[in-house]
């Protein structure tokens, strides 16, 4: 019942970003299989396997993380947990609101599973790249027809600064989470930090934080997680994470401690190592260059042509013959700054985009070059 | 006749040639105007609804010969009467948006581009921000590369702020250039999520670029909370 529950869950979480791509939304996916040495609370330290599958989706006002854990750490114990967390903002560079939802399903072997929702609505200052924001959520966590409400107040902030990110937040919980975890209500703050440094195609993380609580448990308690990741190919990237974990009350996920190591697979390449069609010979290549405030020079670089034509806005859509020298074809005329639309001719075929422009379809048929002149 | 004669002969000649010059360039140039804001559509009714439209704009002060290249690039791609018409009055009614986003700035070029960046649903608010990051320089490549990005399908709010950055770091416009160039390699050649790839040209820019302005964070939002509502898309 727990694992079709889970299932199910999962199954919702693949039909929501299966809609998402539908509606022509940004998608990006990974897998990652790995080991780790675990502990958690009640369960013996040994060595376990973990798996895990995690859909981002971006989209103009939104994005939405969902991501499925599973780990097996004794032949007949299993652990699992799948999660959707969405926000939504204002449609703005500095969107001033943000609403947020998790949803979340943790389950494991002998244990009674728990399903926990959430909302939070937040103000925020800033922007993308440094800001801050306030809010406050509420929600309910089950455990086995337990239902607990949970209440919420969070401010966080971040801040980027070159190939470094930091991010910082407080929070104050309260919640009732049955009574196999606590005997009554149980209110705590946590205080985190954390700094990430990204360079070509390697990632570190460092985070930590203390929670300060303020009934039902040790006063304070601290969590710590490290993480590394280096892309060894367009696909793939070797993972390692260390870290101990705090109980989670509202998700009903334990304390932990491990060390992992880990594949990630993505269907993506990463950015600073895909590998690029040889366009540099056989595909004509677009260049301009503002020789004074009237001239601009415009080349079109390719090999083994006879004839090479441009037509575009500042030509007055009519097509103009390039004088050459090799393989660079030029032309020099009178161009404003700002963008341009264009289309060469190779040899008299057909009117293609230059390979190393943005294009801009002006019809089914027709596609146009995007080109910035400075 | 005598030499004082023959000079203020001279005189008047040169007068007179230099006027007729002064004459001839006044007319080239308006007949170099007229020329740019000529439209001749597939049949008569559509270039009769379009020169209205361009009439219209023309007389608003608005860069009118926009609105005759986007209907001449309908024309290209064989788009019916009815279709060229509404593309003009549609590049009619962002100049005007257009024009009163990016106040201070009154160059026709400046108007142009926004209108470009408006034409891939830049929010007028975004181009507000830029024109005031720079209120004296002209920012067409700014929003040239602001529409290059939303192009690529960068999410609107993420290539604003960073073209806004780049132009509050004082980036050249050979950088900005590069920069969506760039992107779109990553995104069409490498499969590479737009979003992704911005993140990481710009980072990959940032190094070469002036600091920020200290001030720049906290006016972002300030200034989204005073622009004028009254910008709104017909």
């Amino acid at each position: 019942m727990r694992r079709a529950r889970l299932f199910l869950f999962a199954t919702c979480q693949i039909g929501s970003l299966m809609l998402c791509a539908s509606v022509g939304a940004q998608v990006e996916s990974s897998l990652e299989v790995g080991a780790s040495r675990l502990s958690q609370a009640n369960v013996p330290t040994g060595n376990s396997f973990s798996g895990g599958a995690t859909l981002d989706w971006f989209g103009e006002r939104g994005q939405l993380r969902a991501m499925l854990l599973t780990s097996r750490q004794t032949e007949s114990r299993w652990t699992g947990q799948a999660a959707v967390f969405a926000s939504f903002t204002a449609n703005s560079p500095s969107p001033w609101w943000q609403i947020d939802v998790a949803a979340s399903d943790y389950a494991q072997t002998s244990a009674l599973p728990t399903t926990s929702a959430e909302g939070a609505a937040r103000v925020r200052r800033g922007s993308a790249l440094r800001g801050a924001a306030l809010g406050i959520g509420g929600g309910a966590s089950i455990t086995g027809g337990h239902v607990g409400a949970v209440q919420r107040a969070l401010g966080d902030g971040w801040w980027t600064l070159g190939r470094e990110r930091f991010v910082a937040s407080l929070g104050w919980t309260r919640t009732d989470p049955p009574k196999v975890f606590s005997p009554s209500s149980i209110s705590y703050t946590d205080l985190s930090a954390g700094w990430r440094h990204e360079v070509a195609a390697i990632s570190v993380g460092v985070s930590g934080g203390a929670r300060f609580q303020s009934s039902s448990g040790p006063d304070t308690d601290d969590w710590e997680l490290i993480d590394a990741s280096v892309w060894f190919a367009p696909n793939a990237a070797f993972v390692v994470t260390a870290g101990r974990t705090l109980t989670d009350f509202v998700r009903g996920t334990p304390r932990t401690t491990w060390f992992g190591a880990s594949i990630r697979l993505s269907p993506s390449s990463h950015v600073s190592l895909g590998r690029r069609p040889a366009t540099g010979r056989s595909t004509p290549r677009l260049a301009v260059t503002r020789i004074n405030a009237e001239r601009v020079d415009v080349e079109i670089t390719v090999p083994s042509a006879t004839s090479v034509e441009v037509m575009a806005d500042f030509t007055g859509w009519q097509p103009v013959l390039l004088e050459h020298a090799g393989d660079v074809w030029r032309t020099g005329r009178a161009i404003t700054p700002g963008l341009h639309r264009v289309s060469i001719r190779v040899n008299g075929g057909a009117w293609t985009v230059p390979s190393n422009l943005p294009r801009a379809d002006a019809s089914a048929e027709t596609s146009f070059g995007l080109v910035t002149v400075p | 006749m005598g030499d004082s004669a023959t000079r203020r002969l001279g005189d008047s000649a040169y007068q007179a040639v230099c006027f007729g010059v002064a004459a001839l360039i006044v007319a080239v140039h308006s007949a170099t105007a007229q020329d740019s804001l000529r439209f001749t559509g597939p049949d008569a009714e559509t270039s009769r609804q379009v020169a209205q439209v361009v009439q219209a704009a023309a007389a608003a002060g608005l860069p009118a010969s926009q609105i005759v290249a986007k209907a001449n690039l309908a024309v290209l791609v064989r788009a019916p009467g009815p279709k060229i018409v509404e593309t003009a009055r549609a590049v009619a009614a962002r100049l005007e948006i257009a024009r009163s986003s990016i106040k201070p700035h009154e160059l026709a070029n400046d108007i142009v581009n926004a209108e470009e960046a408006l034409s891939y649903d830049a929010p007028p608010e975004i181009l507000h921000q830029i024109s005031l990051a720079s209120p004296k320089a002209p920012i067409a490549v700014p929003l040239s590369v602001l529409a290059q990005l939303l192009a690529i399908r960068v999410p609107a709010p993420r290539a604003g702020q960073i073209v806004l950055d780049l132009v509050r770091r004082q980036a050249t416009g050979t950088q900005m250039q590069a920069l969506g160039n760039d992107v779109d390699a990553d995104v069409r050649l490498l499969g590479v999520r737009a979003l992704a790839a911005v993140n990481f040209r710009y980072g990959k820019l940032i190094p070469t670029l002036a600091p920020l302005p200290p001030s720049s964070s906290a006016t972002d939002a300030g200034l989204i909370q005073s622009t004028s509502p009254g910008t709104k898309k017909p």
